[in-house]
């Protein structure tokens, strides 16, 4: 069984509009979304080439598409769309973010959902408005396959610990939802500065960094006191690798050992909150010269029951279900592809089962809420 | 050797982009045509299994000492693999960059409006 963690979709313009309220209708129908680039091509990423749909998009386009070339045809069982930022990260005015982002959900669940019960989504919030953010979280949380709160900008004004941010975390607690950061949108669209230390050049410096920023994030959001605050709150690294994680727990905690006066709301080390409250996803996954290397750090992050698969389809370096070493072991391999995510989502799993049993909510009958 | 009638010549396009694919002997192979003449190549990269023949083909970005002009050799035919973007001389199967995987290419001659692949 082989549950997805991200995957991308994009809902046209035209759809969203139907949910969008004034004035903001208006100015997108004239002017399309407005825009925040760092003067990176991001089409340098891009999708595969062979995820196309006949009429010519990539696969993220079309639901009854992606449900055929990569559900069907991969066998996956469950899928969390991941949407896309391009709308709203980084985008300085709140009010604007945060309509924009209630219409792409809106229209998210009745454009995308009723193609498959297999896909579940994440919910798109303004992290420029915390306030506003959580108010959507309680809006569309209880919707059972609603099953995380897509946070596209680690990289914002304001790091992603700090109290601005709590009235989210708070709301996403509360509802069960796990944060789902993704980072390939940090760096090249809700930040001019691309990578960590300024401008990144093109594409491959800036996604190659993509750990630098998630360092940042988990510094942050640890040494704030952020999970001894809201202990329930599970936050997903997407997209952003593995293998700088050990060496930021053993840092981090070296640091905190010496300087606890500094974050003295902490009650266990650093890394213990990183394990119990922190997951990883595969894709891209690294791939060193020596593979018992990457089995080894497997070994050191507890991937068997920290680490999920994602695809990352339709993107060109999305990677296929089989990438994992084989070294890693049937028993890891299968907590690593399923039962990782099935336990983190399993509240939700669980609800939208009773509901498709009973003939609610679940399965192609979602209309916009 | 064992030489088979794979294509028609017409079938090729001229600019290369896009190969005419045929399965010979249970193996799926792209047929290119670019400035190097006529290419087989085995629809599988060494990397990660993709159908490398439904990339799209470019010239080479040559490679340069840093800091020298960028420059680009639209004589020299690379396939860059549908994913994650790996890039081999269609001339060779070589890939661009520094690894040990190469594309597996067939011997390919064109005779009398048909294309021959030696398997």
């Amino acid at each position: 069984m082989i549950f997805d963690c991200d995957v991308h979709n994009a809902t046209p313009l035209e759809v969203i509009l139907d949910y969008l309220d004034e004035p903001y209708r208006s100015e997108l129908a004239r002017f399309g979304y407005r825009k925040l680039d760092p003067g990176i091509r991001w089409e340098d990423g891009g999708s595969r080439a062979d995820a196309k749909a006949p009429d010519g998009r990539h696969g993220g386009w079309d639901p009854g598409w992606m449900v055929e070339d990569h559900l069907d045809r991969r066998g996956i069982a469950q899928v969390v769309l991941s949407q896309t930022s391009r709308p709203t990260a980084g985008i300085p005015d709140p009010d604007y973010a945060a309509a924009v982002s209630r219409a792409m959900n809106d229209s998210q669940i009745a454009y995308w959902l009723p193609a498959d019960e297999r896909l579940l989504t994440t919910i798109c919030v303004a992290l420029q408005d915390p306030q506003q953010a959580a108010a959507e979280v309680e809006r569309l949380g209880d919707h059972p396959r609603v099953v995380a709160v897509g946070v596209f900008a680690t990289a914002h004004r304001i790091p992603l610990g700090q109290r601005f941010y709590w009235p989210l975390f708070e709301a996403a607690e509360k509802q069960g939802l796990p944060l789902h950061l993704h980072p390939s949108t940090t760096s090249v669209i809700a930040s001019t500065a691309s990578m960590p230390t300024g401008m990144a050049t093109n594409y491959l410096q800036s996604h190659t960094v993509l750990p630098q920023f998630y360092m940042s994030d988990l510094v942050s959001m640890v040494l704030e006191g952020v999970f001894e605050r809201f202990p329930g709150l599970k936050v997903i690294l997407v997209e952003g690798g593995i293998s700088w994680l050990p060496h930021l727990m053993w840092r981090m905690d070296k640091e905190y050992l010496a300087l606890r006066h500094q974050a003295p709301y902490l009650t266990r080390l650093p890394s213990d909150y990183v394990h119990d409250n922190v997951r990883l996803t595969t894709q891209p996954i690294e791939e060193p010269r020596k593979t018992e290397h990457l089995v080894q750090i497997f070994d050191m992050v507890d991937a068997a029951h920290t680490v999920m698969f994602a695809s990352d389809y339709p993107h060109y370096d999305a990677d296929e279900p089989g990438i994992l070493p084989k070294q890693l072991g049937e028993e890891t391999l299968e907590r690593i592809y399923w039962h990782n995510a099935a336990e983190l989502f399993g509240a939700k799993l669980n609800a939208l089962a009773t509901a498709v049993a009973t003939g609610g909510h679940g399965a192609g009958s979602d209309a916009a809420p | 050797m064992s030489w088979q009638r794979a294509v028609r010549s017409s079938d090729l396009s001229a600019d290369g982009d896009e190969p005419a694919m045929v399965t010979l002997g249970g193996k799926t192979i792209g047929v290119f045509r670019t400035g190097v003449g006529v290419t087989a190549v085995l629809d599988y990269c060494p990397h990660a299994g993709a159908p490398v023949c439904r990339g799209r083909v470019e010239g080479f970005t040559v490679i340069t000492r840093p800091g020298e002009p960028l420059q680009y050799d639209s004589s020299r035919p690379v396939l860059i693999c549908p994913w994650h973007h790996f890039e081999f001389f269609l001339e060779s199967g070589q890939p661009v960059m520094p690894i040990k995987k190469r594309l597996k290419l067939y011997p390919a001659e064109e005779r009398a409006g048909w294309i021959y692949i030696d398997l």
